[in-house]
């Protein structure tokens, strides 16, 4: 075995681990945050009577659904230097994410919004509301809760798959996991507590969709 | 993008390479969707019985696969099996990965198919003296298929793109040509977007086979 492998953990890779947890939900949170943004304006486009509108955005949603993750990770992480925009990795991780989620959280809003009754929209419209004010205040407000369940199981998916973001060596949790195991080569130890921390991170929140999915159902 | 100029000569020289690789991702899917969908009938057996002892830990095994990662299952797999000195292939050690992965999915697939048929179709089956394994094999599972279908070809689709992560542990799968490609022309950007749309090439051509022959074979749109 060479020198500097230990053979075993100390406190100060337990400190990493949780840095690395913390970058897992720093990366996560933004990804999701900036991802729902778009899905905003990709879900009305694709909810949207006019085919010029609903074509484009139904063709990125499938492209994105379409392909692997990792795939959508190395284009944007070589594509963004191509445009001349020296980004730090984590920018490119987040764009990544951001992308990713943007395309499954467009569906879920577009459900969301089409789950409004039209009478609604007629009653909206009879009230002399324009298109945005509509949604604004009429749409969007009660889509919202019909999004939450599925919203919140889109983020448990995401900080599972944010773990792929390790591989353009962002210091996240299973890139921590990867170096504690080059340096003292217990797999199966470090993968172990590597896991459990994620199962620690998503099992309340399914626990929580699941919950939010059963009280919808009982008030309609 | 100013100053850029886009080649994609070199790619689609390497075209032949890149369709090698993905023939060992479909072979992978397949093998994948196989050896998970017995995992899970066995799973969905096992959350549904009255034991205890066999339900308990395959709740478990659902709930631990669906809240960790996917890349760390493998890392675990791949890392841990030769720090107890087992000898796997890349290919077997991807495999055993993505089938205990898609195996807890499947349990859940299969559970629901069962819990969709109605009660009285199992009494009607023990009634007639059916043993269980009659039961399943005759009455239940003709019809649960039929349920299982839709959401089945949905998680193959997943499997296709999630496979790329065998890539990480050196399984020489579309993706991992794609990288070696990419590192031996410099064509990064190109490279990843043809293999990108070979990718979604595969998965819509897939899942428009499958749903066709889920109309032939169950007389419906599935």
């Amino acid at each position: 075995m060479p020198q500097y492998v230990q053979d075993r953990l100390n406190i100060y890779d337990a400190i990493l681990l949780l840095q690395g947890l913390g970058n897992t939900v720093l990366l996560c949170v933004s990804g999701l945050g900036l991802g729902l943004v778009i899905a905003l304006f990709v879900g009305l486009a694709r909810a949207s009577r006019s085919r010029f509108l609903s074509w484009p955005a139904a063709m990125y949603i499938e492209i994105i659904r379409d392909s692997p993750l990792l795939m959508q990770l190395y284009l944007i992480f070589f594509a963004l230097p191509l445009m001349g925009l020296q980004v730090p990795i984590f920018a490119a991780g987040v764009a990544t994410l951001m992308v990713n989620s943007s395309a499954f959280m467009a569906e879920i809003v577009r459900a969301g919004i089409q789950a409004v009754g039209k009478d609604q929209l007629e009653a909206a419209r009879g009230l002399g509301m324009n298109y945005a004010q509509t949604m604004r205040h009429v749409v969007i407000p009660q889509a919202f809760r019909v999004m939450i369940p599925p919203g919140v199981g889109l983020l448990i998916g995401l900080i599972k798959d944010s773990s792929i973001i390790s591989v353009i060596s962002y210091i996240e949790l299973t890139r921590v996991g990867q170096i504690l195991t080059e340096k003292t080569f217990l797999s199966f130890q470090v993968f172990g507590i590597v896991a459990a921390l994620y199962f620690l991170l998503c099992y309340p929140l399914s626990k929580l969709a699941l919950h939010a999915e059963r009280r919808l159902k009982v008030s309609g | 993008m100013r100053g850029y100029v886009f080649q994609f000569r070199e790619v689609f020289q390497e075209l032949p390479m890149l369709l090698d690789g993905a023939i060992t991702t479909l072979h992978i899917s397949i093998l994948t969707l196989i050896f998970s969908l017995i995992v899970g009938i066995i799973g969905a057996l096992c959350r549904m019985s009255r034991l205890g002892w066999l339900r308990v830990p395959a709740t478990w095994y659902v709930e631990v696969v669906r809240n960790t990662p996917l890349l760390v299952q493998l890392f675990f797999i791949y890392f841990g099996l030769s720090q107890i000195n087992i000898d796997v292939s890349n290919y077997t050690a991807g495999l055993i990965g993505l089938v205990l992965n898609n195996g807890a999915y499947l349990t859940e697939i299969v559970r629901a198919g069962i819990q969709a048929i109605h009660k009285g179709q199992f009494e009607a089956g023990y009634s007639l003296g059916l043993s269980f394994p009659q039961l399943m094999r005759h009455v239940v599972f003709p019809q649960a298929f039929r349920v299982i279908y839709p959401p089945m070809c949905n998680q193959f689709i997943g499997i296709i793109l999630w496979s790329s992560l065998v890539s990480t542990i050196s399984v020489h799968d579309l993706a991992l040509r794609g990288k070696e490609l990419a590192s031996t022309t410099f064509r990064s950007f190109e490279t990843y977007a043809v293999v990108t749309l070979i990718y979604v090439a595969m998965t819509l051509t897939i899942s428009a086979a499958l749903k066709v022959i889920g109309y032939r074979v169950f007389r419906r749109p599935a």
